[in-house]
């Protein structure tokens, strides 16, 4: 398949790639905050009582 | 206006975010999927470029999310200096990481399109260059949103560094115009309507609002998360405070 | 007008004692100029075309350096507090201290550089037009400077965050600065570029105060 992209298959593969890479990693950075502050915010609300 | 103001009470932002999340969520997902399909097997190859083309639909939704977001983050800034509504910093600080990822995909992208067609990873064009500044700008944001620890003086202080930023970008933009352009001119935006095909404007607009819809997915997720870390702030010092009382 | 000239003098005695005026960034400006054709190599006339860029980073490099101390050390005093409870307005006295610094720093440096770009092999032909560049284009890098610092007062690693916070917005200045003497090199006239750089000092004096002062105001609230 990636022959049917021609001659820079490559450059397109690394385009996609670094898509999934950069995007895939502000995903999980704002997904690890969130349940990191989840957590934390229960375990001091349960300590309050 | 009186929605916006409404928004500013975190329990009532809360539970909107609580309605909106998964519908957006499954948006983000269709978009990107029939985005993906159209820029893959419906879009044609470009007549001069070939199949690099489809480089174009992560290229040139990276680099208007890059600069929505950035145009976001100055309206928020008015927020909090003029309106000085509650949620206004949140939603700044929220975006500049955001933003700042956008930029560098738009950034690495266009590097990796450029050599094979320009035969060069990167000139120091007016496009290329105002970029650049855009992502340093970005950079200095978000380590001045680091650097002052009270939430409050922070969101002024970036307000007016995003401010400030936001007036040089137009002048680093129109300064580099003296320079020779290698970047292709405008052809989505312009005066006499695109220039682009169709068939290609369709999966583009659909990235397009794939990207926008992340962004959107991602900003709620963060304002969330920085609202439970200043609650969470709070109750810290709070027993401490009674602990050491 | 007595008060803001009493002002001036102050500041600029001040500068100068602190060390951090044209004793310092000279200093600097020279051992960057001594430090270049080292790291190029012994090639003459390679430096001679980098001079001009080489000066006028030298000159950006030895501005940033003074900017952190242009307001922490009223920081430090108090006197931060006692400006911004005086009768003269905040805007004015920021001006004033801006204006103050680049007197004691972008002026000397401005006027140092033909000569320094002797030792750069620089074309004698291009030495007014850089030292008309720098004169100009300077004030912009101080007051562009100011919003930084005004920023970045009282913060730990103040200095880096200025230089993080300040460099992008040079930018600009450092490009058409270098666009004088360019023209210069080609034989083309100087007057549009040299308007382009005043515009840009001029836009970043009428911003800068302002945007300074709302940041210190802001801080303290």
């Amino acid at each position: 398949m990636l022959a049917a992209f021609g001659a820079h298959s490559g450059y397109i593969l690394a385009s996609y790639a670094a898509g999934i890479l950069i995007l895939g990693w502000m995903i999980l950075r704002t997904w690890r905050g969130h349940r990191a502050a989840q957590a934390r915010l229960a375990r001091l609300e349960s300590h309050k009582q | 206006m009186e929605r916006l103001l409404a928004l500013a009470n975190p329990a009532r932002f809360n539970a909107l975010v609580d309605r909106l999340f998964w519908p957006l969520v499954g948006a983000t997902v269709l978009a990107f999927g029939y985005g993906l399909y159209g820029a893959f097997f419906t879009a044609p190859p470009d007549y001069q470029q070939g199949e690099t083309i489809r480089i174009m639909y992560i290229h040139v939704p990276a680099a208007w999310l890059a600069m929505f977001v950035y145009a976001g983050m100055c309206a928020s800034a008015f927020g909090t200096l003029v309106f000085r509504h509650p949620m206004a910093d949140v939603a700044q600080k929220a975006a500049a990481p955001l933003g700042a990822g956008f930029t560098l995909l738009c950034l690495v992208t266009g590097s990796f399109w450029g050599r094979p067609m320009w035969g060069t990873w990167w000139e120091w064009d007016a496009r290329l260059t105002s970029v650049l500044i855009l992502f340093l700008i970005y950079l200095g944001i978000i380590a001045l949103w680091r650097a002052v620890d009270e939430p409050g003086r922070a969101g002024r202080a970036v307000s007016i560094l995003t401010l400030v930023g936001g007036v040089n970008l137009p002048i680093i933009k129109f300064s580099v115009d003296w320079w020779y352009t290698l970047h292709q001119p405008a052809s989505v935006f312009r005066m006499g309507g695109p220039t682009i095909h169709p068939a290609m404007l369709t999966p583009l607009f659909v990235m397009g609002l794939a990207f926008l819809l992340l962004y959107l997915v991602l900003l709620i997720t963060r304002m969330r998360t920085e609202l439970m870390e200043r609650r969470a702030e709070r109750l810290t010092i709070l027993a401490a405070s009674r602990q050491g009382g | 007008m007595r008060a803001i000239t009493a002002l001036l003098i102050r500041e600029i005695t001040l500068a100068r004692r602190i060390g951090a005026g044209a004793g310092l960034g000279l200093m600097f400006f020279l051992i960057l100029i001594t430090l270049v054709p080292f790291a190029i190599g012994a090639d003459q006339r390679l430096i001679g075309t980098l001079a001009p860029a080489i000066l006028w980073l030298g000159a950006l490099l030895a501005t940033l350096l003074g900017l952190d101390r242009l307001l922490q050390a009223d920081e430090d005093e108090g006197a931060l507090d006692a400006m911004l409870m005086s009768e003269t307005p905040l805007i004015l006295l920021l001006l004033v201290k801006a204006v103050a610094h680049w007197l004691v720093t972008g002026l000397p440096l401005s006027l140092a550089a033909p000569l320094l770009g002797v030792m750069l092999a620089l074309d004698p032909a291009v030495m007014l037009p850089l030292a008309l560049s720098l004169l100009i284009g300077t004030p912009a890098l101080t007051f562009i400077g100011l919003i930084g610092a005004a920023l970045s007062v009282s913060l730990k690693r103040g200095g880096l965050l200025l230089s993080i916070l300040t460099l992008p917005s040079a930018i600009p200045t450092l490009i058409f600065g270098v666009g004088v003497v360019k023209a210069a090199e080609a034989g083309r006239e100087i007057a549009t570029p040299l308007m382009l750089l005043a515009g840009t000092s001029l836009l970043a004096l009428a911003i800068a105060p302002l945007a300074a002062a709302a940041a210190i105001r802001l801080a303290r609230e």
